[in-house]
């Protein structure tokens, strides 16, 4: 159980920083390439110009792309914020007891903060209870 | 909703005693004699057009000029202010001259005079908020496309942080000054000087087009920091405000920031409806689109902007109150705040510039990285200056928050030793409602939600100040602490 927890720690955190490492050698290779990059207009502070070629051709930052752009943050907002409530989660897991006995089931020391603030812990019906 | 103190508990900590209403009256006083001095600089200003109307707000649009495709419409709303709304706000100022005049003369009780200052308020500034919701019902499903993003935002202000927390109606009124006052009486403001700056520069420039040039680019950076200046006297005004009638609960820098992060939410949420509306029909010839408006605004920088100007802004503020260099720390969180608005946005403009002659925009790359970089850039001092000060405020709640549980669960059974150290860690209460969910299902993981959040309240109680011993402050803890029992199925000991 110690080995198979050991080895899925190691698992993780080489995929953790072989994730990283890909994520900036894409970033540093996008931008060192040779390419021309602008920013678009955001707001009145950006003095806008309007020349005739611009009208000819419009090139602008795309409603598509950028919707791609706010998807992708979204994701990644949503995602944080889940990897925040899952860590928490293992971490009072972790601090129990039964984590590190192997036991199945509700840590002695949730039982007593929940005894303690008396909030109902349904013996039946409830979804992991039988499991103990 | 259950999770939201109620009004009654709400109104016992909101004091609208003679020095709240003292200072309200000033700051209303402050901002009408701003619009003012606005409105006489308008007046005298020198006119370039042979027709130009006495006030540069009442000037129309020549017809075929007005049709053409973008110049109508949202652009026109950019700095604009409808006639109507300039005759309501001289109504609303005659209506308030008017109850301050029937105030004086009657000499009504406490309870009277502050229905009066407050139908005197909404007089003065409330007809500034039609300008907003001209903008919000007029562009309205690009409204309801900006309410997802603002909403989470909302969300995270209210419940990120439970202990000292801001109550939900503060929040919502941060939001709406935001959204109504700031955003209106900066625009009505600021089209005015607009006007002004116009005459002024317009004369000197003639028909010489090189002139003309250069004067725009004088007149937009003029026009810039005119807002920034109002605009972060506007937020201030609104955060001292709330400071102020909640000034006996935990009024620390994480409150001014929460209340001033929720202000500047508000602003951006009507500036962000503007924006992506002009830059929709203006696409083509600006290089933007309305969608690109609303990943810069709504999304990847949606908690820069306003949104941190305004929260480094609120927590100066409350540092300010409790400072004993009240007017020096004041004055250089407005710097921080008006300052980093306008020097943000011309320095993100002035590299955007530099970057884009000769150089097509509009790639995939343009789009996600390189123009949210360069918006977001000169803002990261300041984001990081607001983070700094969340994280600070945050660590010296903290022995605060284990004072006020230690002294509770020396009193009574509403919390009890076995609890104090989930409940004085965020990690460890968000651990033991994870693992309450996991092990006894949803219902019981709300009720001890319910129960986390009402011991925190009662916990918040205890740290807030009451220099008068209010009677009625105390009546509130033995409620407090009565609705936490009710929770925990506890029948209470009757006190004689």
């Amino acid at each position: 159980m110690t080995a198979r927890r050991t080895a899925y720690r190691t698992a993780r955190l080489l995929a953790l920083r072989a994730g990283v490492g890909a994520a900036l050698l894409v970033s540093t290779f996008v931008l060192l390439s040779p390419q021309q990059a602008s920013a678009c207009d955001v707001s009145i502070g950006y003095k806008p110009s309007v020349n005739i070629s611009d009208l000819e051709h419009p090139s602008t930052c795309s409603t598509s792309t950028s919707l791609v752009g706010a998807g992708i943050v979204d994701a990644l907002g949503l995602g944080a914020l889940v990897a925040v409530a899952w860590g928490a989660f293992r971490r009072s897991e972790k601090g129990s007891d039964s984590a590190s006995t192997g036991q199945v089931g509700p840590s002695p020391a949730l039982v007593d903060y929940l005894r303690a603030a008396g909030v109902p812990r349904p013996t039946t019906g409830g979804r992991h209870e039988g499991e103990r | 909703m259950k999770g939201l103190p109620s009004l009654s508990s709400l109104a016992l900590t909101l004091r609208t005693d003679r020095q709240v209403r003292a200072r309200a009256l000033l700051i209303a006083r402050i901002a009408i004699a701003l619009y003012i001095v606005e409105l006489a600089l308008n007046l005298i200003r020198p006119h370039v057009l042979p027709d130009e109307p006495a006030l540069s707000i009442f000037y129309k649009m020549p017809a075929d000029l007005a049709k053409m495709p973008g110049l109508g419409g949202s652009f026109s709303q950019l700095l604009s202010m409808p006639e109507a709304v300039f005759w309501a706000v001289l109504v609303g100022i005659g209506a308030a001259v008017l109850l301050q005049v029937l105030a004086a003369v009657l000499r009504p009780n406490e309870r009277r005079s502050g229905l009066l200052t407050w139908l005197t308020l909404g007089c003065l500034f409330l007809p500034f908020g039609l300008i907003s919701l001209m903008v919000v019902f007029g562009f309205f499903p690009t409204a309801l496309a900006c309410v997802p993003s603002t909403a989470f935002v909302l969300l995270l202000l209210y419940g990120g942080v439970r202990f000292g927390r801001v109550p939900g109606a503060a929040l919502l009124t941060a939001f709406g000054w935001g959204a109504l006052i700031v955003f209106g009486f900066g625009r009505a403001c600021t089209g005015l000087a607009f006007g002004t700056i116009n005459g002024y520069l317009g004369k000197t420039s003639g028909t010489d087009i090189n002139a003309m040039l250069k004067n725009t680019n004088e007149m937009i950076n003029l026009v810039l920091v005119h807002l920034g200046i109002v605009d972060a006297l506007a937020i201030g005004a609104g955060v001292a405000l709330l400071l102020l009638l909640f000034r006996y609960r935990v009024t620390d820098a994480v409150t001014g920031l929460t209340l001033g992060a929720a202000v500047g939410l508000g602003y951006s949420f009507v500036e962000s409806i503007l924006f992506i509306q002009i830059y929709g029909s203006l696409g083509s010839a600006l290089g933007s689109s309305g969608g690109f408006e609303y990943w810069i605004r709504q999304s990847i920088g949606l908690l820069g902007g306003e949104v941190a100007f305004g929260a480094l802004l609120g927590a100066g503020f409350a540092i300010a109150a409790n400072s004993r260099r009240c007017v020096l720390v004041t004055g250089l969180s407005l710097l921080a705040a008006g300052g980093g608005a306008v020097g943000a946005e011309t320095l993100s403009g002035w590299i955007s510039a530099r970057l884009a002659s000769h150089v097509t925009t509009g790639g995939a790359l343009d789009t996600l990285v390189v123009s949210p970089f360069l918006w977001l850039l000169p803002q990261l001092p300041f984001i990081g200056l607001a983070v700094a000060l969340l994280v600070l405020g945050l660590r010296e709640r903290a022995p605060a928050l284990r004072d006020a549980l230690d002294a509770e669960a020396a009193v009574g059974a509403a919390i009890t030793p076995v609890e104090l150290t989930v409940l004085a860690s965020p990690a460890l209460r968000l651990g033991a409602l994870a693992s309450t969910w996991r092990w006894y299902g949803r219902r019981s993981a709300l009720v001890l939600h319910r129960l986390q959040s009402a011991q925190l309240e009662l916990a918040s109680w205890h740290a807030q100040k009451d220099p008068d011993n209010d009677p009625a402050v105390t009546s509130q803890g033995d409620e407090l602490r009565a609705r936490v029992l009710r929770l925990k199925n506890v029948v209470p000991a009757v006190t004689s």
